[in-house]
């Protein structure tokens, strides 16, 4: 947009002398490798009567375009009509986190020294293998569905049960965190409204659905009794909260309005992932 | 004279290309010798707290444009909403706001390993992927940066996905869509000065 109007604006001088032809070819070719090598990609896509409005309220602010230039999208804040549910749910969690499960993650710390407490945690992320391997397959990711069948034959047995990550450490053969949520966002499916639930935090329609599929693809789901599998589940998330402690404590510290945050953290990071 | 106009272009092109490549990694070593430094001085065990924090927002102040960072978090329809004065107000509130904000994080790091990847060129930015490598998994953070005049400066960053601006922006958006501009500036002043009884 802006080479059409510099290009227009040129036209004038551009009479039938040669070099005054030469003078606009070397100025319009000048002007496109700046705007290919340097990428000053000042051209708003969208948003461009915003733009003229906003500057014509404040045409003192001579660097207004600088919002322009800078990749952060300036999305409007999603639809939430469950917002007064999902906050009262925010808030239950939070207690829930603060008065049970912080305490018993801190005594769980105190018990098992870290070396330990990682390598019930790869062991654990181990058998997440069919939820990772399947929704990398359905995803049309056949080399991440491969990586995640190496990884899990590597550290089932060198890495002794998945107790150890050989398959990272020494392989570089890195996890995609796949699971149903995103497969349903690779095909075209919206995030839908947010939604927080009970112990499981912040999430929107799509991955709550998401949820039903990878939960029979899990091992742990198939534990019997279910009292014994609800507890494995149970062990497994203050596991991962004792090696992760007074992380949600800095965010917390951070946020004006934590719910707010929350949901809009949760969007940006599956946006994220699905585009991986 | 064509001819040498068109020479003209070739050189600027050969130019233009040149400092585009020496552009990434410049940018790459600039959050390199950045992240690094921060780590050595959380690593200084006879420092206290404090000094370390001082030390790390030193380090990463001439690095960060935290003035242009505040003004891509208020966004582009909130931003002529503020005055001159509430503008210098807002600005000194959020740059306070982030450092207090960024030393929390980093005083979390224990012992973790980072791994840099190639800078990778995203039109006239450069974005440097890092990945933070704990006991049971790998994070990753990615500095954003543009050329100022100064050099390469980075004015976002984005931890597994989330960009602090953005995240800022939201919770902008939730406090000015009620209030004025005065409500948000008493926020982030009250915001502030908890920070600062903490940290007594």
């Amino acid at each position: 947009m802006r080479d059409q109007s510099v290009e227009d604006s040129i036209v004038p001088v551009g009479t039938a002398t040669r070099r005054t032809v030469a003078t606009r070819f070397a100025l319009l070719a000048m002007l496109l490798l700046l705007s290919m090598g340097l990428g000053c990609a000042t051209v708003p896509e969208r948003g461009c009567v915003a733009v003229a409005e906003d500057s014509a309220k404040d045409s003192a602010d001579e660097d207004f375009d600088e919002f322009d230039d800078f990749d952060i999208s300036e999305a409007p804040p999603p639809r939430d009509p469950l917002h007064v549910y999902n906050r009262f749910m925010f808030t239950c969690n939070d207690k829930a986190y603060t008065w049970v499960l912080r305490p018993v993650a801190r005594v769980y710390r105190w018990v098992l020294p870290e070396p330990v407490r990682a390598s019930v945690q790869k062991c654990a992320n181990n058998l997440g293998f069919p939820v990772r391997f399947i929704n990398s397959g359905l995803q049309g990711n056949f080399k991440g569905a491969g990586v995640e069948l190496a990884r899990f034959g590597i550290n089932s047995t060198v890495g002794i049960l998945g107790l150890f990550d050989p398959a990272a450490s020494a392989c570089d053969l890195q996890p995609a965190d796949e699971d149903f949520g995103q497969t349903l966002g690779r095909y075209g499916v919206g995030p839908g409204w947010p939604l927080v639930l009970p112990l499981l935090g912040p999430t929107n329609i799509r991955d709550a659905f998401g949820m039903a599929p990878d939960y029979f693809l899990h091992p742990f789901s198939y534990i019997e009794p279910a009292e014994t599998s609800l507890a494995v589940q149970g062990i497994e998330k203050e596991n991962y909260l004792s090696l992760h402690m007074d992380e949600y404590e800095a965010i917390k510290e951070d946020a004006f309005d934590l719910y707010t945050f929350m949901r809009d953290a949760y969007r940006q990071k599956r946006e994220a992932e699905i585009e991986e | 004279m064509v001819k040498r106009i068109l020479w003209l272009i070739l050189m600027l092109a050969v130019f233009v290309q040149t400092a585009v490549a020496d552009g990434k990694s410049d940018a790459g070593k600039v959050v390199r010798q950045t992240v690094d430094s921060c780590l050595d001085w959380l690593k200084e065990k006879d420092l206290s707290d404090d000094a370390k924090y001082d030390n790390i927002v030193t380090c990463i102040t001439p690095v960060f444009d935290f003035a242009l960072m505040g003004k891509l978090a208020l966004g582009k329809k909130q931003w002529p909403r503020l005055d001159e004065a509430q503008r210098k107000e807002y600005t000194r509130l959020f740059i306070q706001q982030l450092q207090n904000s960024y030393a929390r994080k980093i005083m979390l790091f224990s012992g973790e390993t980072i791994e840099y990847e190639e800078p990778l060129q995203v039109k006239s930015k450069v974005h440097v992927g890092t990945s933070v490598v704990s006991t049971d998994g790998r994070n990753k953070i990615l500095y954003k940066l543009y050329k100022s005049k100064t050099g390469w400066k980075v004015y976002d960053v984005e931890i597994k996905g989330v960009s602090i601006v953005s995240s800022y922006r939201a919770q902008y958006a939730e406090i000015m869509k009620t209030g004025t501009a005065e409500t948000l500036l008493n926020r982030m002043k009250e915001k502030v000065n908890q920070d600062d009884e903490k940290k007594e």
